[in-house]
């Protein structure tokens, strides 16, 4: 009886150190982010971090009480590493600062990557913040796109997070979580990208990726080319295209593809041989045209288009020394070479299958 | 009370076996592996697939060549009071090891789960299950590994299979056609920390019934087949997922791709974190089932029974909570564990393995009639 009572008494006294007895933080005390943003500071050497928290009012009752607008707010404070600006957030809200609900990293799309990578390391380091959150940049100022408020999208969610969360809701899957763009960055032949976003009148616009070089500014690739891109990498999932036939628009919708490569070393660069087999629907028939003929014509329309987008793309590729497709990668891995940029010499094959007109004939 | 040990299965034995490897090592596995075979991994793992298979082979033989006993007996029998040193040096290095890989899992749970709770807490809690665990009777022991290996090597799989998911970087799984062999060789020794489980084999395997080599020698190959299939799966989704060359910067690459896992299929917002639960437990049992083994061996040592067992393993686990506080920082737990354990424990074994059946192989041939 006597060692049953000590073996329970050691057995609560190694249930009383555990995790949640030890440092558990009322909620009150915490201040929970939802997203954070850097942009350059008028003082040389610091950033300006502005970290985004749900209302501290919120509550699943208050939610229909509280304007879409005041659901979240921001706190904004200059520092010059990550740790120091937690610091100063703490400082300045009275909260500890909890990153493990970070659901979006926002930068301006002018920062260096010498600004940009301390802090994507320092945020990979920490091993209590899940590397789970979007990675986005901006051509509008980080702040207006943290405060960015929908009233489909209820809190604790953000906009940015549900969107990217949504690979149906994008034409092109340009997402890309904290640790894929970190394994990017560090992995020779590839070079790092981010999805870029544009606020034009409070309205979200995603056509454009931001492309990091091995040295000098980042690269920021027109819409056409990041379509060219989303092809050659495999990141259309239900994309529209829309064609001029004979003075009609043609639309066709639902895209998606598979693609075989091939990659092998030539002497002044690489050799891609990449076949995309593109699958879809004409969404918009063009009047009088059931004919097989028309539907094969227009097939080729689209094929030529879409291979015009992939040149377009390996082009600034190449003009801009930047390869955000990974091609590299293989060779570069196979002679343990570090980093550098192999010139791209592709060889695209596009094959687009139309499925069908829809029910009307 | 004059044993602590009762009969088992072989498929419990399946179980013990295969959870006192590669179970409590996973934590440095594979940015170990990559960072000095690179490119030439993937012969690195089928070396040390192969290496962990020769070893267990050499030791069935002489198994074979001794009677019935466990791993301590068959020292005697083969080294008479030699078996001693041998035993101590064994049992020193097998302190060692598992000191720094419980070490190293504490170390990960800090620096990713509990950053605000002490390590000696969570090094405390962990030797003291396993050690309470080792001093329970084998069939106890067994029960328990028996009911706990199938839960958490299905979610492990369950994880696995999400994971799988996000495997992009396939051209870094294919071998090299260009084989270096200094640091391919460096590489298969340095994995040899997943595989030490020598005295569980000849100690357990004692306890078996029905006790027919043949069934051992079956056992001990399907639990070595099963986890090579194990730290292959996570070699391909480490390396696939995130590349080689984020792996090799990665301290535990395996709970960094795990705990990243996002999945909107399930009603889990993290998946991931399952995978804290399983390892908890693994490396509960894999310090359970060494500690029990070095208990029985070293009781038997000194007393010619089992009767200290449940003290010694109480003792040992004592001792390796102390030698814990020598390691304080990942970087020196995993350099004792690569660069120092992984060289002297294999040449240890090999040495002793190969001197040993040759002295066996020499008193038969003696004793035998003419």
């Amino acid at each position: 009886m006597m060692r049953r009572v000590v073996r329970w008494m050691l057995l609560g006294f190694l249930a009383l150190p555990l995790s949640g007895c030890w440092d558990a933080h009322p909620l009150d005390d915490q201040g929970i982010v939802m997203s954070l943003g850097i942009a350059p500071s008028s003082r040389p050497g610091d950033l300006r971090w502005t970290f985004t928290f749900p209302n501290v009012t919120l509550s699943p009752s208050s939610l229909t009480s509280i304007k879409p607008g005041e659901q979240y707010y921001n706190l904004t404070v200059r520092a010059p590493t990550f740790a120091e600006a937690v610091m100063r957030v703490q400082q300045q809200s009275s909260r500890i600062i909890y990153l493990g609900q970070l659901q979006a990293f926002l930068w301006p799309d002018t920062l260096s990557w010498r600004q940009l990578w301390p802090v994507i390391t320092a945020l990979n380091t920490q091993g209590s913040i899940p590397k789970t959150y979007w990675m986005i940049a901006s051509t509008s100022p980080t702040q207006a796109v943290t405060a960015l408020v929908s009233p489909e999208v209820v809190a604790p969610r953000t906009f940015l997070a549900t969107y990217f969360d949504c690979p149906h809701c994008q034409p092109f899957v340009l997402g890309l979580r904290g640790w894929e763009f970190w394994s990017h960055a560090i992995t020779p032949g590839m070079s790092p990208y981010a999805p870029v976003i544009r606020l034009d009148r409070h309205k979200v616009i995603i056509r454009q990726i931001l492309v990091y070089p091995l040295s000098g500014r980042p690269v920021s690739y027109s819409q056409k080319e990041t379509e060219g891109f989303g092809f050659l990498s495999g990141k259309i999932q239900r994309a529209a295209l829309s064609l001029n036939w004979h003075g009609n628009r043609v639309s066709l919708t639902q895209l998606h593809d598979s693609h075989h490569i091939t990659v092998r070393s030539v002497p002044n660069g690489i050799m891609v041989d990449e076949t995309l087999k593109i699958n879809g629907f004409i969404d918009q028939p063009p009047p009088q045209s059931a004919a097989q003929p028309s539907q094969d014509l227009i097939q080729q329309l689209a094929e030529k288009r879409i291979v015009a987008w992939c040149l377009a793309a390996i082009h600034r590729a190449n003009q801009t020394q930047t390869d955000p497709f990974g091609y590299s990668e293989p060779i570069l891995w196979n002679r343990r070479q570090r980093a550098t940029f192999l010139p791209i010499h592709a060889r695209i094959t596009v094959t687009v299958s139309l499925k069908g007109e829809g029910l009307l004939r | 009370m004059t044993s602590t040990v009762e009969p088992i299965g072989p498929v419990q034995f399946f179980f013990f076996l295969a959870m006192s490897m590669v179970t409590g090592g996973v934590f440095i596995w594979p940015e170990s592996v990559l960072f000095m075979a690179q490119n030439n991994s993937l012969w690195a793992i089928g070396g040390s697939i192969l290496l962990a298979l020769a070893i267990t082979s050499a030791l069935l033989v002489w198994m074979n060549l001794t009677s019935p006993g466990i791993f301590v007996d068959r020292l005697y029998q083969t080294w008479g009071c030699l078996a001693w040193p041998w035993m101590l040096t064994y049992a020193g290095l097998r302190m060692v090891v598992d000191t720094a890989l419980m070490t190293l899992f504490a170390q990960m749970l800090t620096a990713i789960f509990y950053p605000f709770t002490p390590l000696w807490v969570l090094k405390l809690i962990i030797l003291a299950e396993a050690g309470w665990f080792a001093g329970r009777p084998l069939t106890v022991l067994s029960r328990n590994i028996q009911f706990w290996f199938p839960v958490m090597a299905l979610s492990f799989f369950f994880l696995s299979a999400l994971a799988l998911g996000s495997v992009q970087s396939l051209w870094a799984l294919w071998p090299s056609d260009q084989v270096v062999l200094t640091p391919l060789t460096q590489a298969v020794i340095g994995t040899w920390f997943l595989w030490t489980q020598n005295d569980v084999l000849v100690t357990i395997a004692h306890f078996v019934r029905p006790a027919r080599a043949r069934v051992i020698r079956k056992v001990a190959i399907s639990a070595i087949l099963f986890q090579s299939a194990v730290i292959l799966l996570i070699y391909v989704i480490t390396v696939g997922t995130v590349g080689p060359e984020a792996v090799m910067s990665l301290r535990w690459p395996l709970v960094y791709v795990l705990s990243n896992l996002s999945s909107h299929t399930f009603y889990l917002s993290r998946p991931g974190l399952i995978i804290l639960l399983t390892w908890s437990g693994a490396m509960v049992f894999f310090s359970a089932s060494h500690l029990f083994s070095l208990s029985l061996n070293l009781s038997q040592l000194v007393s010619h029974s089992f009767r200290w067992t449940r003290l010694i393993s109480l003792g040992v686990a004592g001792l390796e909570f102390a030698g814990s506080f020598l390691l304080a920082t990942p970087a020196q737990a995993t350099h004792v564990v690569l660069l120092m354990f992984d060289p002297v424990d294999l040449a240890l074994i090999s040495v002793m393995l190969a001197i040993s059946i040759m002295i066996r192989l020499l008193v038969r041939r003696k004793t035998a009639p003419a």
